[in-house]
């Protein structure tokens, strides 16, 4: 790496500082003669201090989601390619393999798919002699959780929710879940072992089951009622009430199923918004205060009591970000200028005079 | 930031193989997953792309040069399976370039809200490119001439593509703080 001089830098902006390879280089990667490099600017210039700290904000700004397997899963892997190279578990080393034809690439993949043909049948044998063991995860109150199915998945969980599946889908022609209160789903694509035929993936709940084909959705089922909000991809509903004819979704659908009422609602929702919950936002569509509330009693398990009733018809637009149900209720409490009352599981909100 | 050296890697020493691949199997799988949730096109690009370089007589075993080679590769071979699976589907008739999700970035826990929403705002109006250079600079901390390498374009265009994203980035994040400062301002006269 060529070495930077002190002169380069003495008029930097911020933006030259951003799109500045070597400054990149040390917020990316920091080594002792960076730091030393970028400490002894700061000293001979002393008006470099701000528009490296304006810079070094901003890059220090961009992260990413991770989406890493675990080792088992790589492991795992390794193992089917090591199988079609020809080198057998241990005792062969891989150098002394042959350059392989395709040929021979084809055979060994014949082999394996014989094996999960076998091992197919197998499983839809000893399925149908006993039940498969059921895998449940549970959020409680005020907690979430994202769990990765046996298919590579994405659920995240809201709290106060269960999701429940059989530990093996594998041979199977449908992936179930069962799940009670909200989850957001990220399906992934899949073929049932051997074939060419799309593996389904259904999720069950109290009222309806949502039919999926790769897509990523929100199911929210509170106090007996349903929502769905569909974000990519195409869903079908299917209602435990038979007398309901089943729904087709498009992406940014919304349905709402409440089994006291008569037919399930359609409309449209900013899926985005919907699913905000996940990173501690919470959006929902033209709320009043007295829906906020009821979402916040599902997922913290308290009773909130508005001593003044006339404040839930109160409209509040825009996200309310919260990291916890104290933040939530700071911000309920500032913008309805009240004071937060606590006792025990019950929470006042009473009027500022 | 993910760990970045790759394992030392002895062409005579069986276990090194499967080091190898456990490392860049995580990492393409993330790269991939900034495409597509389709885990079975990611698993059989990876798988692919291995078979080939181990099949190869004279190989490339130097590590920065197999990093850039193995993500270029992973790419390459990740895309032609997308667009294949895409010109599948009905009503489709012609196959995009795989777009990078927006939703692959986030900010970090402790940007102020207000920040972080223009943040979100700001990357999804980047380009899926745009956003795809971010992510192997700052992510994977790859040099400009491998990002070069790995998106096909040459190196005086990685610095371009960088730059005015990062650019565009900060005008989001200054205007967000000229609104941040508003606000509070008239807040401040509210209350007066």
């Amino acid at each position: 790496m060529e070495t930077p001089d002190y002169k380069d830098y003495v008029q930097c902006t911020s933006r030259d500082l951003i799109c500045d390879p070597l400054f990149q280089q040390w917020v990316i990667a920091p080594t002792a003669e960076a730091d030393a490099f970028w400490g002894e600017l700061v000293r001979r210039y002393p008006a470099t201090q701000q528009p490296m700290e304006e810079a070094q904000q901003l890059l220090t700004s961009l992260s990413f989601r991770i989406d890493e397997p675990g080792d088992e899963i790589a492991n795992s892997s390794f193992n089917q390619v090591a199988a079609q190279l020809g080198w057998l578990a241990g005792d062969r080393e891989p150098v002394a393999a042959p350059v392989r034809s395709i040929r021979r690439r084809m055979w060994w993949s014949a082999v394996a798919a014989a094996a999960v043909v076998a091992i197919m049948l197998l499983l839809v044998n000893r399925q149908s002699d006993a039940d498969r063991e059921k895998v449940a995860h549970q959020t409680s109150y005020g907690s979430k959780k994202q769990v990765t199915l046996p298919d590579g998945s994405v659920v995240v969980l809201n709290a106060h929710s269960t999701i429940e599946y059989p530990e093996n889908w594998e041979g199977q022609p449908v992936r179930e879940v069962r799940l009670t209160g909200e989850g957001y789903f990220q399906v992934t694509r899949q073929f049932v072992a051997g074939t060419k035929t799309p593996q389904a993936f259904k999720v069950q709940t109290d009222n309806l089951v949502v039919e999926v084909l790769g897509t990523s959705f929100d199911i929210r089922e509170r106090r007996g009622i349903t929502e769905v909000v569909l974000e990519t991809g195409k869903i079908a509903l299917h209602f435990n009430n038979p007398s309901h004819q089943a729904i087709t979704m498009k992406p940014g659908d919304r349905v709402v199923y409440d089994p006291a009422r008569q037919q399930p609602a359609r409309d449209t929702a900013n899926a985005k918004d919907f699913s905000a919950w996940k990173h501690n936002k919470l959006i929902l569509k033209d709320p009043n205060v007295g829906e906020i509330i009821r979402y916040l009693e599902d997922n913290y398990g308290k009773k909130i009591i508005l001593e003044d009733p006339r404040m839930a018809e109160r409209a509040i637009t825009g996200p309310i970000y919260y990291d916890n149900l104290n933040d939530a209720l700071f911000i309920l409490s500032t913008v309805l200028n009240t004071q937060v009352i606590k006792q025990d599981s019950i929470i006042v909100l009473r009027p500022r005079n | 930031m993910p760990d970045q050296t790759a394992p030392y890697f002895d062409p005579n020493d069986p276990v090194s193989y499967r080091t190898l691949y456990v490392h860049y199997y995580k990492k393409l799988y993330n790269y991939g997953r900034k495409f597509t949730t389709d885990h079975v096109l990611i698993e059989d690009s990876i798988q692919d792309i291995f078979l080939d370089y181990w099949n190869k007589q004279d190989r490339i075993d130097q590590p920065a040069a197999l990093n850039s080679f193995l993500f270029t590769a992973f790419r390459y071979s990740l895309f032609r399976k997308m667009q294949r699976a895409q010109r599948q589907l009905p009503l489709t008739d012609q196959a995009d370039e795989p777009a990078f999700y927006a939703s692959a970035f986030f900010t970090r826990d402790n940007t102020p809200e207000e920040l972080a929403e223009k943040i979100r705002l700001a990357m999804e109006s980047l380009t899926p490119r745009q956003r795809e250079a971010l992510f192997l600079r700052f992510y994977e901390a790859l040099s400009y001439e491998e990002i070069a390498d790995i998106m096909h374009i040459t190196v005086k265009a990685s610095y371009k593509l960088m730059a005015r994203s990062l650019l565009q980035l900060k005008q989001a994040l200054t205007s967000a703080a000229w609104w941040w400062l508003v606000t509070a301002l008239v807040e401040a006269r509210k209350n007066s």
